[in-house]
């Protein structure tokens, strides 16, 4: 089963009003495997993130499907199974991160959840992302990486089904990195399926099973990172490919 | 708790904690002390003018919340893409824009609560209770109705035309009677028409203005009270709908 399905997505936007729409999406279609991690590589304005918002419809495509677990189209219920975790971490920056945490903790709700419940969660999550010790910081003080991990926090709460991730390591010092790519792993343990884009394509060999790669909004290349890298790196093979584009030398 | 109170709690949250509540606040207390000072000046007068600038001092807080939270709070939402975490868990646009119109509303209340509290002490009861809450009560109903104007305007504008577009509709909706009046006088076909237009297409907030001694000493009448409920409600929940249309369309970019 796939955990999401792309199919001919279009989408254009119009920098002003003067000028014709330009063309973002051109019929894109992929599909990404259920408990399975999946790369998104592309360069910068081939149409990442526009992807991943239109998957999560914040951004309404001209065209195209988007189905979720083996056919289930957006809805609060869909919602409910999927972590989020945006490119820029702009927050409530009044809330503390516990806060920040019981905010999402309460949109989200079930019939469960007790006070309980949440405390233990949420301590449990603020250790795995090393926030702990700034529970009761307000967001407003908290660095890029510690914004990142307060992210990331918020986005495994619930125990979702299904990841999805806006460069979740961008701006991170080493640390950071290693720290994120850690719980991409415990995550990985729990079976849950995870598509995540970055530009950092050596991530995409420790962590990624498959590889989806888009071009001025087209796909490039899907299937397996071993296919993709032939054992020579994602990094190596995606710089044979930009050659055989003719867009390095 | 459902989702559009949990957004409404955060908003409350969120905008106790700015300083433009505080602002707003020290706004209307420095008023009101200057009301104080200002009657001392006249012993015969000195409820009247205390109880006419105090009201204006709970009124223009509250405007200062519609104009300086209201008009910005959608566009900042948008523009800081805040909103997309909220909006990628299971509640619609619908839920988040109608949490958000209720978080800044229930800021606004408890400010003129707290402040309506403060001047019927100042005032020491002087005036009936029952005319006292309806004044104050107009001023609830129009703030409102203001809110989801600047809220609306915070959707398809940016944050500063926001705000001249709602306090340009609070002017001519406080006017509105007076176009009346002037394009019956002047006995002009086009300013006749133009008044009857504009009473059409903007709410009539002179009708729930009761911020003067004499509704203090009189009363508001059932029918006008009930009047501006229903007049008020309705402009806000046409502005809200307008809001939500506009939200649920909007690209997320």
């Amino acid at each position: 089963m796939n955990s999401l399905e792309i199919k001919n997505l279009r989408k254009s936007f119009k920098r002003d009003l003067f000028q014709p729409k330009k063309l973002v999406l051109k019929d894109l279609s992929f599909s990404v495997e259920s408990k399975k991690t999946t790369g998104f590589i592309g360069v910068n304005g081939a149409g990442k993130t526009t992807t991943l918002k239109c998957v999560l419809d914040f951004i309404r495509p001209e065209a195209g499907d988007i189905r979720f677990f083996g056919g289930e189209a957006i809805s609060n219920q869909v919602k409910a199974k999927i972590g989020y975790l945006p490119e820029r971490p702009y927050y409530y920056e009044y809330l503390t991160a516990k806060e920040f945490l019981k905010f999402h903790w309460s949109l989200s709700a079930t019939k469960e959840d007790t006070a309980e419940i949440f405390e233990a969660t949420s301590e449990e999550v603020l250790t795995k992302v090393n926030l702990l010790h700034a529970k009761d910081q307000r967001l407003r003080s908290f660095s890029k990486g510690m914004l990142q991990r307060a992210g990331l926090a918020q986005a495994i709460l619930r125990k979702p089904d299904f990841l999805i991730l806006d460069e979740p390591m961008s701006g991170l010092d080493p640390d950071g990195r290693i720290l994120i790519k850690d719980i991409i792993r415990e995550e990985q343990k729990r079976g849950t399926s995870i598509f995540f884009s970055s530009h950092l394509l050596g991530d995409m060999d420790e962590l990624c099973d498959n590889l989806v790669v888009i071009d001025q909004g087209q796909l490039i290349y899907q299937g397996s990172l071993k296919e993709f890298a032939k054992g020579e790196g994602v990094e190596k093979s995606f710089r044979s490919l930009r050659t055989q584009l003719g867009v390095i030398k | 708790m459902s989702p559009i109170l949990v957004i409404a709690a955060n908003s409350f949250r969120e905008y106790i904690r700015d300083r433009v509540v505080l602002i707003c606040a020290f706004v209307a207390v420095v008023l009101l002390g200057f009301s104080i000072l200002l009657g001392a000046l006249s012993f015969a007068e000195q409820q009247r003018i205390l109880a006419h600038l105090g009201l204006t001092a709970i009124h223009l807080s509250g405007l200062g919340v519609v104009c300086f939270i209201g008009a910005f709070t959608m566009h900042k939402e948008m523009e800081r893409q805040t909103c997309l975490l909220v909006l990628a868990r299971p509640i619609s646009r619908v839920q988040f824009l109608v949490g958000k119109w209720l978080g800044v509303f229930s800021l606004m209340l408890v400010m003129w609560a707290l402040l309506s509290l403060v001047l019927a002490v100042l005032l020491q009861f002087a005036f009936p209770a029952v005319n006292y809450f309806s004044v104050i009560y107009g001023m609830l109903i129009e703030l409102g109705l203001l809110l989801a104007i600047a809220m609306f305007g915070s959707t398809i504008l940016r944050p500063i035309i926001a705000l001249l577009f709602t306090f340009g509709i609070y002017l001519i909706g406080n006017w509105i009677e007076e176009f009346a009046f002037f394009g019956k006088k002047i006995q002009n076909a086009l300013y006749v028409a133009l008044s009857g237009i504009l009473e059409k297409v903007i709410p009539n907030l002179y009708e729930m203005n009761w911020r003067s001694v004499y509704f203090l000493e009189n009363g508001v009448s059932g029918s006008q009270i009930l009047w501006a409920t229903m007049h008020g409600i309705g402009w806000t929940l046409f502005f809200l709908v307008l809001a939500v249309i506009v939200f649920r369309r909007k690209d997320l970019v």
